[in-house]
């Protein structure tokens, strides 16, 4: 695999896992923020 | 006759006319059309001193402008501080109470990674085309922070093309917009998303610092300083840092950044064929980025029941908030009812975040 | 049936189109909020008569406030 295609791969893996864990992490956010928390993470 | 060979007037080459006339048009810019006038008139003013011959403004170790840009810029100051301010100044609630528009923020990031393969095989090297890349996310701090690390004689242009592909998004977008979604799909008028409590805002700097840093160590000078300033919003307690990092401290740093950006601007850095090159791919990496967006945004409506206008997903671009007022227009055109401006900004911040986890990405890779 | 205008957005009342006992169309302008230096449009939901105006030019609002009030 050339550099340019190992970095390009990388980086879109990396952006998209790390903007995947914030999203899971505000789901828990909105469970330890909500007062009476309900159900699990599918209230969307 | 020594006086006469001080003259800076013999001194003076042609390109530095041209950067001058470059300067004039962006201070003519800042000052009559207001565009951008915070940072275009401090960069116009700094691009003309740095072309004023036998000043050793830019001397190393010597230039007031060389200092500027040392301790500024090359040491990471500035950038990181301008995200202290940008974070004081955020209210992450809209990108909290509709969490999955957090990945339009990440595919608008197809547009740096697009623009960086095209670079490279243009011949640019890879620290170059990563910097030019970056342009995409349209996000001046940013772009800065990187170029100074990879490609310090690209900067002036990179950031230069970043504000002002920032700035022209109200020109830019909508083509793109109106090309890529029907009328029916802009008038859709979204559900609001539930509201955000203060606990929520209040644990998101703190807990976001940790997921981003733990995975993108590189990414810590700007995210750590966003989510800093932004913790002082949110926390209430500390209402006079806040206040300080929005606006005396941000204007502060904003005037050291603006000239110094300009004062990268010689000559011999700026009038190169390279430069055209910069402008177009830093044009087609925000137009792609944009493009990615709505995509993403089309695709998560075939799986989902309820709706995203995907125009929102054109404000994935980091251009935080032109890029969502973008969005709310163009919404507004097809559906006179219709409010977009705060979805829009959560796919925004996002953006702005996706944009530094990218940069991260290519600094740990390519940088050092 | 009386319904009430609410704020799509929270912002600053930058203008009101509409007074107390006005006749309004749906659709018709009842005011402009200013958020985020962009003037928003808040049009009427019904035809009717407007009964009530929560908020004068210069108030801050929050998103769901209730800004008028017009009975149809």
């Amino acid at each position: 695999m050339s550099p340019a295609v190992n970095v390009c791969v990388s980086g879109l893996v990396g952006v998209f896992a790390g903007i995947g864990l914030l999203y899971l992490m505000m789901k828990l956010l909105a469970r330890l923020g909500e007062k009476a928390p309900r159900g699990a993470f599918s209230a969307d | 006759m020594a006086f006469v060979e001080q003259l800076g007037i013999l001194s003076v080459t042609p390109g530095m006319v041209a950067m001058w006339a470059i300067a004039l048009t962006l201070l003519y810019l800042a000052i009559a059309k207001e565009h951008e006038p915070l940072l275009l008139l401090p960069i116009g003013f700094g691009i003309l001193l740095a072309n004023l011959p036998l000043t050793g403004l830019m001397t190393p170790e010597e230039g007031l402008l060389w200092r500027f840009y040392r301790y500024g810029v090359e040491w990471e100051v500035i950038p990181p501080l301008v995200f202290l301010g940008l974070g004081a100044h955020t209210d992450f609630g809209p990108l909290l109470s509709q969490p999955r528009l957090v990945f339009l923020g990440a595919a608008a990031q197809g547009g740096v990674y697009l623009t960086f393969f095209a670079a490279q095989a243009f011949g640019f090297s890879l620290e170059e085309a990563a910097t030019i890349g970056i342009i995409g996310g349209a996000d001046g701090p940013t772009t800065i922070f990187l170029a100074a690390q990879l490609a310090p004689h690209l900067l002036g242009a990179c950031a230069v093309a970043a504000y002002s592909y920032m700035a022209l998004a109200p020109i830019i977008q909508p083509p793109i917009m109106r090309l890529l979604t029907t009328e029916q799909e802009r008038a859709i008028r979204m559900k609001k998303g539930r509201k955000v409590t203060a606990r929520e805002k209040l644990l998101f700097p703190i807990a976001a610092t940790l997921v981003i840093i733990l995975l993108v160590p590189a990414s810590a000078p700007l995210i750590g300083m966003f989510m800093l300033g932004n913790l002082f919003r949110e926390s209430k307690v500390v209402e006079r840092l806040a206040e300080t990092a929005q606006d005396a401290l941000m204007n502060i740093v904003t005037i050291f950044l603006g000239v110094s950006v300009g004062a990268t601007m010689s000559a011999d850095n700026f009038l190169r064929s390279d430069v055209i090159f910069i402008f177009v791919l830093g044009l087609v990496a925000f137009a792609v980025s944009t493009a990615c967006g709505l995509v993403l945004a089309k695709l998560m409506n075939l799986v989902t029941s309820d709706k995203i206008n995907p125009l929102v997903g054109a404000a994935g671009v980091s251009a935080v908030p032109m890029a969502a007022r973008v969005v709310h227009k163009i919404g507004a055109e097809a559906n006179k009812k219709n409010y977009l401006l705060m979805f829009a900004m959560g796919p925004n911040l996002a953006g702005v975040i996706g944009t530094v986890i990218a940069a991260g990405i290519f600094l740990s890779m390519l940088g050092g | 049936m009386a319904e009430d205008v609410l704020a799509p957005l929270a912002g600053k009342v930058l203008s009101v189109a509409v007074s107390v006992g006005d006749t309004v169309e749906e659709d018709d302008e009842v005011l402009v909020l200013e958020a985020m230096k962009m003037e928003t449009v808040v049009y009427a939901p019904l035809d009717g008569e407007v009964t009530a105006l929560a908020v004068k030019v210069g108030d801050q609002v929050e998103e769901d406030d209730t800004l008028a009030t017009i009975n149809g």
